[in-house]
């Protein structure tokens, strides 16, 4: 079976919270 | 006072500590329901648990919020896969949107139309996925081959 990448899990990210610190 | 919470939500994200960030968001979200950081760091901190039907509930929760991408991805993990193409396609075009749009294709084994995604992103250039792309691209060439 070839090699297969899931690749939107790296798309998965948290917003920034620079605005709130 | 949502300072201390925030200030651990924001280590607990940069440490990929994502029950810990679950805990501050709940924490935070108990000062204020409508804290909308708090709302999407709390789907996202779902989705890295992997607890996919949690996070479809944590989004419907935030309102206002565009999380079609998230809840597109939640559905593809649930292999409900017919719906989650359908909500990919509303979305703007993007590199990340026809990453998910080609890997539901791929896993509804519609692999010449994830083919034609990935040979169209590998136009791209200075992408830091473009390697994982063309692995890609071999596999559902192949597949649809043997298909
Ligand atoms: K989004």
């Amino acid at each position: 079976k070839p090699l297969f990448f899931d690749l939107a899990d790296n798309h998965i990210e948290f917003p920034s919270l620079e605005h709130r610190l | 006072e949502a300072q201390p919470h925030l200030v651990r939500l924001d280590r607990a994200i940069r440490e990929g500590e994502y029950s810990d960030a679950l805990e501050a968001c709940d924490a935070l979200l108990a000062l204020d329901a409508k804290d909308a950081d708090a709302l999407r760091c709390r789907a996202v901190a779902l989705i890295h648990l992997s607890q996919h039907e949690d996070a479809l509930k944590a989004i419907a929760a935030a309102k206002g919020a565009d999380l079609r991408f998230e809840k597109a991805y939640c559905l593809f993990r649930l292999r409900r896969l017919p719906e989650a193409l359908k909500l990919v396609a509303s979305l703007d075009d993007s590199p990340r949107r026809r990453d998910l749009e080609a890997q539901i294709l791929y896993r509804s084994e519609r692999y010449d139309e994830a083919a034609r995604i990935y040979h169209d992103l590998l136009k791209i250039k200075n992408d830091e996925y473009e390697s994982e792309r063309v692995a890609n691209l071999a596999a559902a060439s192949a597949a649809a081959a043997a298909a």
